[in-house]
């Protein structure tokens, strides 16, 4: 069960961010990736939520971790398409875009994963572990 | 139609891999690690930069090929599977509880993670323009 809980949510997760990636814009450099900085902030977000709220024990163990974390999330979130579109956009001589990029990740994804812990927490009316 | 059914398979085995790397390398780092260095993501790391050097292979290699075969596999191998297989949402996830418990370990976590798959990335990009 727990196997095709995280196939399953994996493949959502993916198909999603597919489906996201040919509707709304091509991310050819040199643009901003928008597409994928979009996916990343709101899976760092959802996850943040979800590992709040399963620590309280207000989400169900048995499927929620592989479905929701290792799958769904796991799965929407890209960190391999994230790490190249930056090398593209460096190596088409749009640093300054890539970097920015890189550093607006980064510190972007950190603060979402707190919101939804912090959202989460609220929610749950105690401080939950933090265990990573 | 058929590229996005690929794409969900894809993406399932890629999660499922994931979650193998992690139940073999967890276990065993918390058993060679030894102090700060416990708290370091080792398997997020090893997943999270393998994933990038291969997507910069296969992406490599469909911006040199556009027909339309190297794209599908570009969707299904690289959309689908390492794009599920990598996580950018458990890489802030640790990232948070480590500047929580231990800022030096994190600087080392995100400029490692980064600098490992920046390089490692363009490295892929150009052996698959090669290919």
């Amino acid at each position: 069960m727990t196997i095709l809980a995280i196939v399953v949510g994996g493949g959502i997760g993916a198909t999603l961010r597919y489906l996201l990636g040919l509707g709304l814009a091509p991310a050819t450099p040199p643009h901003f990736p928008w597409v994928t900085f979009v996916i990343n902030m709101v899976g760092a977000f959802a996850l943040g939520a979800v590992m709040t709220l399963l620590a309280a024990h207000r989400l169900p163990g048995p499927w929620g971790k592989p479905f929701l974390s290792t799958g769904l999330i796991g799965g929407f979130t890209t960190w391999s398409h994230f790490i190249v579109e930056s090398d593209q956009l460096i190596g088409a001589l749009r640093s300054g875009i890539g970097i920015a990029y890189l550093v607006v990740s980064i510190v972007g994804g950190v603060l979402a994963a707190a919101l939804g812990a912090r959202l989460a927490e609220l929610r749950v009316g105690h401080p939950a572990g933090r265990g990573a | 139609m058929w590229v996005g059914i690929g794409v969900f398979l894809a993406g399932g085995l890629g999660a499922l891999s994931r979650a193998g790397v992690d139940a073999l390398v967890k276990p065993w780092w918390s058993r060679r690690a030894t102090g700060p260095s416990k708290a370091f993501p080792a398997s997020t790391f090893l997943i999270n930069v393998s994933g990038a050097f291969v997507l910069g292979i296969v992406t490599g290699y469909a911006v040199k090929n556009v027909a339309g075969g190297a794209q599908d596999f570009a969707s299904i191998v690289g959309v689908g599977f390492l794009g599920a297989y990598t996580t950018f949402s458990t890489e802030e996830w640790h990232s948070l509880g480590l500047l929580r418990k231990n800022a030096a370990v994190e600087a080392f976590n995100v400029l490692g993670s980064l600098g490992a798959s920046l390089v490692l990335a363009a490295l892929g990009l150009w052996i698959g323009s090669l290919l």
